[in-house]
């Protein structure tokens, strides 16, 4: 038996496309909504209006952090970028045992106060999601979407070598032709931004490979942090002198900072041993100012507020990385090309979605009896249910809990993640249940019910539905309507295709379908 | 507004190319052209997408105009490819 590499090769392209291929469209769905997390977050606290200034938060977040946690440790300060308007604040409280996450953070607005919206954790946790996951512990998360993202980048790679005639095929994309048209919709969606694919796949590695490889860290420094000392050429943080000086105004030292940069904004604040007289002050770049997520930092002496250094990431290596990072997160992006990362990411999305579909097409008519396939090919057909009506009825049902929830709930942004776990799992268990056909039918149907209520949902329940937004101008509801009406659109015609598919299913696959010329 | 012109010219780029390949040419143009025309047709759109590259590298410098170059040319063969599947329909 000779083997040609092609053949081969598509061997391969089909196993780790498989292998975590449900894994991987979770990634992608959620990567690609991540581009407009600032976006989908202000969507997610409708209370929240206008813009916000980094100086004037960050002289805010300072009063409030002075009032909650005068002696910390240290304090961070996560500055409003142009597209959000909220601070984010974290400290390390100066007691020995540790507290509780959620009491040693807070959310502020332009001015400093705590934000009285209702609790959700936004866009930020699709972002999070798509290398964290959710309900285990992060690190194996991580560990296992680097093999998914390896396998991606393997099954990428191969496939290139598979498809023969990626430039005869360029632009093939026909209809109603059955496993054809799953492959068409597979390599179209593929190659028209494959490079777009390979640089996410290749990038997304990168961001996470110090974790990845600690090798090349661990064989030449004693601590982690001594390499990051190094390179970066940041001093870690000195102890407390426990003399106590109160901490220098920042809104002036932000205004420093970012006229070192050019008049780019500031991004984040960290503070060591506020209110002491050993405090330092450190801020970076905002991480949109530039294609480097590795911003420059300044670092201030904090009693006083004088400049001591400013600092950047050193050598041609980390450079690269940091550009690296850079492009895969897109935060440098403005609105159109952001437009046009996420439209990747959504033509990405259909690459690993379709790819998963092709598997079961291309095996159902080599089935024995395809009344009664084989275990493993009934295991593929309902995972991919799950992965693909599950997940998006679970993010409709996120955007929904959003609305819906008691104001003054419990734990709130949990339970708005709890929904979009138990939407997914619903539709997961309905498919094992139902019969495939009708599966996918129903749960493609739900999703595009439950986006197609998300509009409406936001229009009973805040001032801010679709017709006042678009009368204010307010392009943001605008968009994240539209877009929720466009899911909701692309979903329901989907379901239609599948259940006249189902209708047709009985008859020979070509004769009730119009001919295409090819 | 010259982002939506160098839009336009890659979509004109993809279907240049597009007309340069036999399959296409009877859905775009309505008759298999001469090897001469089809070539035409494929220097044509690699040039236009050339120049999409240098409206984009003049306007926001070499790094970020690819950037936004791949992005451009993506909706530019999707666009391409719809007008294929809308032709084919007919």
């Amino acid at each position: 038996m000779k083997e040609s590499l092609r053949q081969s090769m598509c061997l391969v392209h089909t196993w780790t496309g498989l292998l975590l291929g449900w894994l991987l469209f979770a990634m992608f769905a959620t990567g690609r909504a991540a581009y407009f997390q600032d976006e989908i977050t202000r969507w997610m606290q409708p209370e929240v209006t206008g813009t916000a200034d980094p100086a004037r938060s960050a002289q805010g977040a300072m009063r409030y952090l002075n009032t909650v946690a005068p002696d910390a440790k240290s304090w961070y300060i996560s500055l409003p970028n142009s597209r959000s308007a909220t601070t984010q604040v974290y400290w390390q409280p100066g007691g020995a045992k540790p507290a509780k996450r959620s009491e040693t953070r807070a959310l502020l607005d332009g001015e400093g106060r705590e934000i009285t919206s209702r609790d959700t954790r936004g866009g930020f946790f699709l972002y999070r999601f798509h290398f964290d996951l959710h309900y285990m512990p992060v690190l194996w998360a991580r560990y296992l979407v680097g093999i998914a993202a390896m396998f991606m980048l393997v099954a990428i790679l191969s496939g290139i070598i598979t498809h023969k005639k990626i430039f005869a095929d360029f632009f093939m994309l026909r209809f109603g032709k059955g496993q054809r048209s799953w492959l068409d919709a597979h390599n179209v969606t593929a190659v028209i931004a494959l490079p777009f694919h390979l640089m996410i796949t290749f990038t997304g590695l990168v961001t996470l490979a110090v974790m990845y490889m600690p090798w090349g860290i661990a064989a030449n420094y004693a601590a982690q942090d001594a390499f990051y000392e190094t390179v970066l050429g940041r001093p870690g943080p000195a102890e407390p002198a426990g003399k106590p000086a109160p901490l220098a105004d920042l809104a002036p030292l932000v205004r420093t900072a970012s006229a070192q940069w050019g008049e780019r904004r500031v991004g984040y604040i960290s503070v060591s041993n506020p209110n002491d007289a050993a405090a330092r002050i450190e801020m970076t770049r905002a991480p949109e100012a530039a294609f480097g997520a590795r911003g420059e930092t300044v670092s201030f002496e904090g009693a006083t507020g004088r400049l001591l250094f400013s600092h950047d990431a050193k050598g041609a290596a980390l450079a690269t990385e940091s550009v690296m990072i850079g492009l895969h997160t897109g935060r440098f992006a403005e609105w159109g090309l952001r437009w046009l990362y996420f439209l990747s990411g959504l033509g990405g999305t259909i690459m690993v979605g379709s790819g998963l579909v092709l598997w079961t097409v291309k095996r159902r008519t080599r089935l024995p009896d395809p009344t009664r396939p084989h275990f493993g090919f009934r295991l593929v057909e309902r995972l991919n249910i799950a992965a693909i009506a599950g997940l998006a009825t679970g993010i409709a049902a996120y955007f929904l809990a959003n609305r819906l929830l008691p104001l003054g709930m419990a734990d709130r942004a949990e339970r708005e993640i709890d929904c979009l776990f138990l939407a997914w799992l619903a539709v997961g268990l309905w498919g094992m249940v139902r019969p495939a056909a009708r599966a996918w039918t129903e749960g493609l149907a739900l999703a595009g019910a439950c986006f197609a209520a998300v509009p409406v949902v936001n229009a009973l329940t805040t001032a801010r539905g679709l017709v006042p937004s678009l009368l204010a101008g307010d392009w943001i509801f605008v968009s994240f309507d539209l877009v929720m009406l466009a899911l909701a659109t692309g979903f329901l015609l989907a379901a239609a295709k599948s259940k006249a598919r189902a209708r047709a299913g009985a008859k020979p696959r070509t004769s009730s379908r119009r001919a295409v010329s090819s | 507004m010259i982002h939506l012109l160098a839009l336009l010219i890659a979509c004109a780029a993809f279907l240049a190319l597009a007309v340069s390949m036999k399959r296409h040419q009877r859905d775009l143009v309505g008759r298999s052209l001469p090897d001469t025309q089809a070539r035409m047709a494929r220097i044509t759109g690699w040039l236009l997408l050339a120049v999409v590259w240098a409206i984009e590298a003049a306007l926001i410098g070499p790094a970020m105009g690819s950037i936004v170059w791949f992005g451009e040319a993506s909706i530019g063969a999707w666009l391409t490819v719809a007008t294929i599947n809308w032709k084919t329909a007919r």
